[in-house]
């Protein structure tokens, strides 16, 4: 049975030599996730050229969905994951990433520059010069997390 | 009538002016605003209270334009743009107090308000139609004080009168005989169809026989082709027997 680890750092190896003990295969495609309660996930799979690399939360800039894929941007490049954004939202630790968009997720230590504009949005630069918007639906809920 | 009213050029320079202020005033706040939130996002301070969105900025800056701007921006202006005096007439209106051009609803609302142009206690009337114009001409029976004019020359279109025509009335003073002076002016039916001509003439001798000749030419709205014309005098006053 597969089954596939959302868990801290610390806990991933213990749970992993455990679960394959019993007979769990750990695979990212795997059908059921085993996923850690309280602070988010120290790290996230993904690939980059059919390469697979473990990502550590911290050094993401940002994700986004593009169609049906999902993008997760460092500063070092993009990859692809295969967790949704509603998905990631649970995931990762609400103290460090807010959803600005429909299609976006950022590290909230991740933006460099605001623009506002006169209809109730944010234009964001983050930190490696990417551009993304704080759609209307999450203005203020932006505004109160950043105290503008 | 109203007697006076502002011009159409007030009204636009106000909007402008209204336009110029919130627009300025929003973009300074905008620039103020955008300034502030990535100075707190560079020091990451999040503590702070959030600051009243742009968005909001046209909306306060319209009401304080209301209640403030436009009086002001009307108190500044006033004085630069020309009243337009509805009655005023544009016909050759001379400077010195030897003939005004006026029409009746002004005639009304000004200093000639006491007087009438059915009759006059103190005047002389007489009447002379001709070509669709008829003058009536009220002439001062003893000169009286400074202020009271010495004739007034009521001039009606009748109702048939060409719209477009315009017609070009010449006076002419004559003090014994002798042309002193002349005044023209040229209504249309369009713009001032009946007006009130009044004058204080400077005669130096008030002991004179004074007339007025006047002539009057209707033309086409061209100004290409005469329509008609007559001529008629009207006496203001006599010299007195010695």
């Amino acid at each position: 049975m597969k089954i596939k680890l959302s868990v801290s750092e610390e806990r991933y190896t213990e749970l992993e030599q455990l679960l394959r003990e019993r007979g769990f295969e750990i695979s990212d495609d795997a059908d059921f996730i085993l996923q850690e309660r309280s602070k988010g996930v120290s790290f996230l799979n993904a690939k980059q050229d059919d390469e697979l690399f473990r990502i550590r939360t911290e050094d993401i800039v940002f994700v986004e969905s593009f169609g049906k894929s999902m993008i997760l941007h460092t500063m070092d490049g993009e990859y692809s994951i295969t967790e949704r954004l509603k998905e990631l939202e649970v995931m990762l630790d609400a103290d460090k990433f807010m959803r600005i968009s429909n299609s976006v997720i950022i590290a909230k230590n991740s933006v460099k520059k605001i623009k506002p504009t006169l209809s109730a949005k944010f234009i964001l630069t983050l930190k490696n010069d990417a551009v993304v918007d704080v759609t209307r639906s999450y203005y203020y809920k932006f505004r109160e997390i950043y105290g503008i | 009538m109203a007697a006076s009213g502002f011009s159409i050029v007030l009204i636009i320079a106000l909007l402008i002016g209204s336009v110029v202020f919130i627009a300025l005033g929003t973009l300074i706040y905008y620039l103020i605003y955008r300034h502030i939130i990535n100075k707190r996002i560079a020091n990451g301070d999040t503590s702070k209270k959030g600051m009243m969105s742009p968005v909001w900025m046209p909306v306060i800056l319209v009401g304080l334009q209301f209640i403030f701007g436009n009086p002001l921006l009307a108190v500044i202006l006033i004085p630069f743009l020309t009243f337009n005096i509805v009655g005023e007439s544009e016909l050759e209106i001379h400077e010195s107090e030897e003939m005004l051009c006026i029409s009746v609803e002004a005639m009304q609302e000004g200093h000639l308000s006491v007087y009438s142009i059915e009759e006059n206690e103190g005047y002389t009337k007489q009447q002379s139609e001709d070509g669709g114009i008829r003058f009536t001409c009220f002439s001062a029976q003893e000169m009286g004080n400074s202020w009271q004019p010495h004739y007034l020359l009521y001039t009606e279109l009748s109702e048939d009168f060409p719209n477009n025509a315009v017609y070009v009335i010449e006076g002419t003073f004559y003090e014994n005989g002798e042309a002193t002076g002349g005044v023209s002016w040229y209504p249309t039916k369009k713009e001032f169809p009946n007006c009130i001509i009044s004058g204080m003439p400077d005669i130096e001798d008030m002991d004179c026989t004074y007339e007025i000749e006047i002539t009057c030419n209707v033309l086409d709205e061209k100004e290409e082709e005469t329509l008609g014309s007559f001529s008629e005098t009207f006496v203001l006053s006599t010299a007195k027997e010695k």
